[in-house]
């Protein structure tokens, strides 16, 4: 029995949470995934802390700060959001933030799937700026500028962010997940480091074909063969 | 204070307006304000043509006037004829004012006759008040002469006043008061026109007592020149005169009476009567002379116009700085009547014109500003009919409703028609109902289960309204009872399989009350924050348009559930 991935629902029109479900088991089978559907808020947000999800289907009433609150609130876990809204002149904003998709209402299949396989193929998000990334530590939520992140060491579940200041934060989403999310100028370096491509001073080879990033503001950086050519095309 | 410049440019102004008007001799008297080259004036009662002659000795004779008559009497007068009058070589003559029949002697000689002189009331007729006499060419030399006036006047006896002989050049004295008379009739006509405004507002459209005032003050000044000015060009028969200045003086009493109720009335003084009453009753004593018992009736006039213009003065300035509106207006209308006295009848024409003018002025002001209120009514109207509309396009109602309206088409089209037909009746009826200020109640019943049923088709939960005691004549402002309801479902928090609306209606004497009961969930703990959102902006805004400063409007939580209530005063319906 393959392992069931969770995808959570929350929204509170009964026949619009039927709809996403309905059309999503259309989209990805019924066979490994595995459908919760809350209405309210607070509902949801406790059954995120006593289980482990692997999508979020959120529809928010974007109109206030409320709404924009709880979403900065659920992009620092470890799994992707995709709002769902009806307020579509917010999803610039809601990009920002770093939501993995934003689907306005009213939808039809084609374009939930279109968000879906960008989380199921780990594609990146739609072509939009991203300018935060929303953490959570110790309880307290806040939105690091991605302009201060210089760059992120995969470590296993999490991500070390490293900032300019010598500041660090940890992040709950994988090196993967973050990929997906940041700007085409931070490049995957290595299997466990991203870089912002102009935080990169020079890249210093050694011999036996080992290659190194080295930073303006920062660490030297190991560079993986496989990524070296593309990165060296990037710096030129 | 700017004010009190203005004031002084006003006054400037209109004495300048006053001193030219003198200078240029234009005044409503016969001849010129020069001398009026007679002298030595006396009476005799009694009866004998030799008192015409110019060298009869009357030194034993009256020098006073003002006797009371019962006879044939004669009064005697020197005149000197100027060089300066023959000079021009024209007709002179005598402008006689006088309440009696007679017949005139110029030194001697009898050269004119007034009316028929008499031993008693029928056998004499009865003469003019004013008349004209040419003395002829052969007569009129430089000089001294004696004018002699064999009198009675039994048809207005025991007063002999008001005698006043002239000398000048004939025509210029029967020309120039006409002249006069002819402009001032200009002004006449205006403020007629003025009063018909004034009368035309009262009835037409603002129905304020202070314009019906206003309108009847200028009707009195129009009367009132109509009457001073009348002697100019319709000579009476004498014993008019009096009743003519009686008239005069009651039209002028009217006028001080109309002053004070307009600047009352205008400014809405408190405890009018307090201010009304001794004002009368000094206007009254002044009337009968207690107040200066040497006054004449020119004395008489002038002293009443100075009370009204004075009271009135006051009341407006009291009115001014209580900040009450139109009164600076006003004040600068009234401020240069409180000059009346220097030149009585020129600065009361002036004073009462320049009054005229600044209530058109503050008139036109104040019509502003009505109009503009209503075009804020109107576009706080148009306002609420457009946020009515608005409300489901909002993006939460409206894209919520397409999409589970989608997943109807594609799971249950025949469900899906039913939505979509419940749909249709809500936009139906918020069309219908969004513009008008009252709806019948049954039609907003209409609309909110056509709402309920829509949320029911979304949500795919039961939402029902039941009613109670709705009487089908009652009216109610559109989309209160929508909102509420709308308000009811979006902040219920919790699960629940039904949700029941109540609107129950009941009405007495004092009010009539709308209560909806909506049900709150235990989980509703932000219920308290519900009160200042839009939709309770907009219940408020259309109560207040249509039922100003009549409504209360309540709603808090009560015993578990959110109730509103809804109250209108039901007293004094038009």
């Amino acid at each position: 029995m393959t392992k069931q991935s969770t995808i959570l629902i929350v929204e509170d029109e009964g026949t619009i949470a039927e709809r996403i479900r309905r059309l999503s088991i259309g989209i990805l089978g019924s066979k490994s995934y595995h459908f919760i559907i809350k209405e309210q808020l607070d509902e949801a947000f406790y059954y995120i802390q006593k289980n482990k999800i692997d999508l979020l289907l959120l529809d928010l009433n974007l109109n206030g700060e409320d709404g924009f609150n709880i979403l900065k609130k659920a992009l620092a876990y470890d799994f992707h959001t995709i709002v769902i809204s009806a307020y579509d002149d917010q999803a610039i904003r809601a990009y920002e933030y770093g939501v993995l998709d934003f689907v306005a209402k009213p939808f039809g299949k084609d374009r939930l799937q279109l968000a879906l396989h960008r989380w199921l193929n780990q594609q990146p998000k739609a072509n939009q700026a991203i300018k935060y990334l929303s953490v959570t530590s110790k309880g307290v939520n806040r939105m690091v500028a991605i302009e201060a992140i210089i760059y992120i060491k995969g470590a296993g579940a999490y991500s070390e962010v490293f900032l300019q200041n010598n500041k660090k934060v940890l992040h709950s989403k994988s090196l993967e997940k973050l990929q997906q999310l940041l700007p085409t100028t931070f490049e995957r370096i290595h299997k466990s480091y991203i870089v912002e491509i102009k935080n990169i001073q020079r890249i210093l080879i050694y011999p036996g074909g080992r290659y190194e990033a080295e930073l303006i503001d920062g660490p030297a950086l190991p560079v993986s063969r496989s990524r070296y050519k593309g990165l060296k095309g990037r710096m030129i | 204070m700017k004010i009190i410049f203005q004031q002084i440019g006003i006054i400037g102004f209109i004495g300048s307006l006053a001193w030219l008007i003198q200078w240029a001799g234009m005044s409503p008297h016969m001849g010129t304000a020069e001398e009026s080259y007679t002298y030595d004036r006396c009476l005799h009662f009694g009866d004998s043509l030799q008192w015409a002659h110019p060298e009869y000795p009357d030194h034993h004779w009256h020098g006073r006037l003002y006797w009371d008559t019962n006879a044939v009497f004669w009064i005697r007068e020197k005149v000197s004829l100027p060089q300066k009058l023959l000079k021009e070589q024209r007709t002179i003559g005598l402008a006689v004012e006088y309440l009696a029949s007679y017949e005139l002697y110029w030194d001697g000689q009898l050269i004119g006759v007034n009316g028929q002189i008499g031993n008693d009331k029928s056998s004499e007729v009865e003469g003019q008040y004013l008349q004209f006499f040419p003395i002829p060419d052969s007569l009129s030399e430089e000089g001294e002469h004696v004018v002699a006036l064999r009198s009675s006047n039994f048809h207005l006896p025991n007063k002999i006043r008001h005698f006043s002989v002239r000398l000048g050049l004939l025509t210029k004295q029967i020309k120039s008061p006409l002249i006069f008379t002819a402009f001032i009739h200009i002004l006449a006509g205006i403020f007629l026109i003025v009063a018909i405004y004034y009368l035309v507002i009262y009835f037409v459209s603002l129905r304020e007592l202070h314009s019906l005032f206003f309108g009847l003050l200028c009707i009195v000044f129009f009367a009132l020149i109509l009457a001073e000015y009348v002697k100019f060009y319709y000579w009476y028969p004498y014993s008019f005169h009096y009743t003519r200045l009686a008239i005069i003086e009651y039209l002028t009493i009217v006028f001080a009476i109309l002053l004070l109720l307009f600047v009352l009335f205008r400014f809405e003084v408190p405890s009018k009567m307090a201010i009304a009453i001794p004002f009368i009753a000094l206007i009254f004593l002044t009337k009968v002379n207690v107040l200066y018992p040497y006054g004449g009736h020119d004395t008489r006039l002038r002293m009443i116009a100075m009370i009204a213009f004075f009271t009135a003065f006051t009341i407006t300035l009291w009115a001014y700085f209580d900040k009450r509106g139109g009164a600076r207006a006003i004040l600068l209308g009234l401020t240069p009547s409180l000059f009346i006295i220097i030149y009585y009848d020129l600065m009361l024409f002036l004073s009462f014109s320049n009054l005229v003018l600044f209530n058109l002025y503050a008139l036109s002001k104040q019509q502003n500003r009505i109009r503009q209120q209503k075009q804020e009514a109107l576009l706080r109207s148009l306002r609420l009919e457009g946020e009515l509309l608005k409300k489901n396009l909002q993006p939460h109602y409206l894209m919520n409703t397409l999409t589970s309206l989608i997943e109807w088409i594609e799971k249950d089209p025949r469900g899906a028609a039913q939505f979509v037909e419940a749909l249709a009746t809500e936009f139906k009826i918020l069309n219908r109902i969004s513009g008008r200020h009252l709806i019948p109640i049954e039609q907003e019943v209409a609309l909110c289960q056509s709402h309920l049923r829509i949320m029911t088709f979304r949500k795919g939960k039961s939402y029902r309204l039941k009613t109670a005691g709705l009487a089908e004549a009652e009216t109610i402002p559109p989309a209160i009872i929508h909102t509420l309801i709308e308000n009811g479902i979006t902040h219920y928090k919790g699960p629940f399989q039904e949700l029941i609306f109540y609107l129950s209606f009941n009405t007495n004497s004092f009010y009539k009350e709308y209560q909806l009961v909506a049900p709150l969930s235990p989980l509703n703990k932000e219920a308290l924050k519900w009160t200042e959102g839009t939709g309770f902006k907009y219940i408020k805004a259309r109560l207040e348009e249509t039922y100003p400063g009549k409504w209360t409007f309540v709603s808090k939580p009560e015993n578990g559930d959110w109730v509103s209530t809804l109250q209108i005063d039901n007293r004094d319906n038009d």
